[in-house]
């Protein structure tokens, strides 16, 4: 209903425009932008101030039919009463992080060094102000900070009409939000510079790259608060020691691996790298100190479900990844997809009344009539579900989306 | 019932069921449980493991192993080993017959002629019992083979250690051949012949060292260890780093913390142990997962204990499963078993063991010096949550206080030779089976 609204008021642009609610206003850009899931995971900085990582990480970039966060950005004039930054999340005031004032602080500098004297005299009489809306419940565990984080400083370049890439900012606000810069497939750089200027994301291939590869992500219904990723990698970097073995000695021949699976479209060696980087994420959490569990017993199961799916055939046809949540993330190729929704239905309870994506609610559907080729019984876990008992909150069915997109732009000639 | 039938001794002896008697043995044995684990073979076959393993033996008052094993007569129609493991006719695994074929071995190597003789017209029948259910997932291989090799080594009067030979039955039953703490080491030699156990302080060491077992619902069916660990070598990068470069560390650090008796130490090395295992485990492929819920609520647990005092006073580890054994000293226990059903839905049912279950109704009623409510996990419990959640509740005092236990092991201390005078294994009435059993041979 978030979206419906957006789309109701954005209908009227020029209505939006003459809002004169926080101050006058200047100059105004509404843009949206995508999340992003890894298959070579970022876990540990080698500096925490900058936000550098210890290691490259690659991604995908999801189409934001399913998931996005939208961002409206503006200018305003300053008053006696309003001159500071603020910001607003799903309707509610939040606060302005020491991240985000870094974000503003350096999209202001590249401002004035690319624009000079205009950029001074529009910054030194303005403020901005930023509503941010999320189409996707917090509670649904679905990390908003690499979208969120992405689509302020995309919007806020595109209100400062900042040419180049600007993902070493997003990287400041926060890390994996600069890999939602650009659509397609994804890595971020880690760079070797102390100053950060080289930690950037580059698209590796756009989102028409590979057609048919899908993304399942199955939500979990989990009431268990979790660490956070900030606080939980810096312990890890702290205390677990196969972390360093794993940057020194198994990432340098991964991540080729995994360029060259996205490049040459191999499902099969792509599957493989990526289940077994999330499991070596999740090792390494586990060898933590206190351990961080992200997985509970309904992403156990999954994973044993893709295992057995996968054993029935010669390549893998699914492969599973979890970021720091239970929720998984299930890649396939299109012509599987309905197949795998047919045996995951079978498998888990699912909260049908909360499938919120009609798109993904249709193929559900389609899903249910399905005859599997692999045989019906096969996959079940030989345990008695009880009745009532929800393992999956929601299902998505996404493919590989886009840049962040520019929806509208829009001056007031009053400065 | 094993009680009841050995209370008459002489009605057993001369049960001729499966043929001619000749001699019989009965012991029992422990389990052990792993604070350096074992998880990987630099050999399948013989069972040499990647690297050495510390274990800590736990009382028999609660969970053990009975062995009787007898050397019959061999007939026409019996003439072949046999196993019956908890009343049910079982398999003689590979594994089995290896050991059975190395005592045999040390046996004519010890005893020349007599003992070829005598295995030349005998056969082995073996019939083992667990006091723990299957069901409950403890492993019972470390214990039911520890003592059918250290049964039939008694039946063969053989000296000497035959952990290396416990060893080939299954890695960890070396392990339960020694009370107290013990070592595997791995050994360098390529035939195993080094790859032994042994004991590194007795059970008296340590004596308020306490450890509480939760056993865990769980209706999933584990990989098996022995797969597990072949396939974690196979795949795991990591293992690999454990074995060369955490390791050579970190067995030094728990045999010093366990020689000093430092707890602090103690707790934060095999918490980060067993976390490593598991950790391991999960970056297998496919990965391996023996944790539940349950387990990591009761890992998180422990750790928000351990936060409110200076030094940790508990420390949990799991082994293949998800049931956890969380270790303390006997001034913590109680509030460690209050906070614990606290958190968590205990099955009274179930619980089997008397003294355990006095503890756990003393705990009720204590008042915990932390306070009560910092424990919970802030989540309402489901009523339908509760059955996902129950778990039965050993407590393994480490020091025996069956004052008949330890009548009777001092009785056989004399007669029992070598290293198992220092352990918790003993031979039930074995006074009374050695004079039968002479009286036996020399009828014959």
């Amino acid at each position: 209903c978030i979206r419906d609204s957006i789309n109701a008021e954005y209908g009227d642009i020029s209505a939006k425009l003459l809002e004169k609610r926080m101050g006058e206003f200047v100059r105004e850009v509404v843009a949206t932008a995508p999340i992003n899931i890894a298959v070579i995971k970022y876990w540990g900085k080698k500096d925490e101030q900058l936000i550098i990582p210890l290691n490259s990480s690659i991604s995908v970039t999801l189409s934001q039919s399913q998931l996005k966060t939208t961002t409206k950005i503006s200018l305003r004039k300053n008053s006696p009463s309003q001159s500071v930054d603020s910001l607003r999340l799903n309707d509610k005031e939040d606060v302005v992080t020491k991240r985000i004032k870094d974000c503003f602080q350096e999209l202001r500098e590249l401002y004035i060094k690319q624009k000079g004297e205009e950029a001074i005299h529009i910054l030194r009489n303005t403020h901005l102000v930023v509503e941010s809306w999320n189409n996707f419940p917090t509670a649904s565990g679905m990390a908003s900070s690499a979208s969120g984080l992405s689509c302020l400083v995309f919007a806020c370049a595109a209100l400062f009409d900042i040419q180049g890439d600007v993902s070493h900012i997003a990287r400041r606000g926060s890390g994996s939000a600069c890999r939602s810069l650009y659509g397609g497939f994804v890595k971020w750089e880690a760079g070797i510079d102390d100053d950060g200027s080289d930690s950037r994301a580059i698209q590796l291939h756009d989102q028409l790259h590979w057609p048919a590869l899908r993304i399942l992500i199955l939500i979990v219904d989990d009431r268990k608060k979790t660490t956070s990723s900030t606080s939980g990698m810096e312990t890890s970097k702290k205390t677990s020691q196969l972390l360093d073995y794993r940057v020194k000695h198994v990432l340098p021949q991964r991540i080729p691996q995994m360029e060259s699976a996205i490049a040459t479209r191999n499902f099969s060696a792509f599957a493989e790298i990526t289940m077994k980087d999330s499991n070596q994420f999740h090792a390494i959490c586990r060898d933590t100190y206190p351990p961080i569990e992200y997985l509970n017993d309904t992403s156990r199961e999954i994973i044993s479900l893709v295992h057995r799916i996968n054993s029935t055939r010669v390549h893998p046809i699914a492969a599973y990844t979890f970021d720091a949540g239970p929720n998984a993330f299930i890649f396939c190729l299109e012509q599987d997809q309905l197949e795998l929704l047919h045996h995951i239905q079978n498998a888990f309870v699912l909260d049908e009344k909360e499938l919120t994506d009609q798109s993904s609610r249709g193929l559900i559907e389609e899903a249910k009539r399905v005859t599997p080729s692999w045989g019906e019984s096969g996959f079940g876990f030989g345990k008695k579900k009880t009745p009532g008992e929800i393992e999956l909150k929601n299902i998505l069915c996404c493919h590989v989306g886009s840049d962040p997109i520019l929806l509208s732009k829009s001056e007031h000639h009053k400065l």
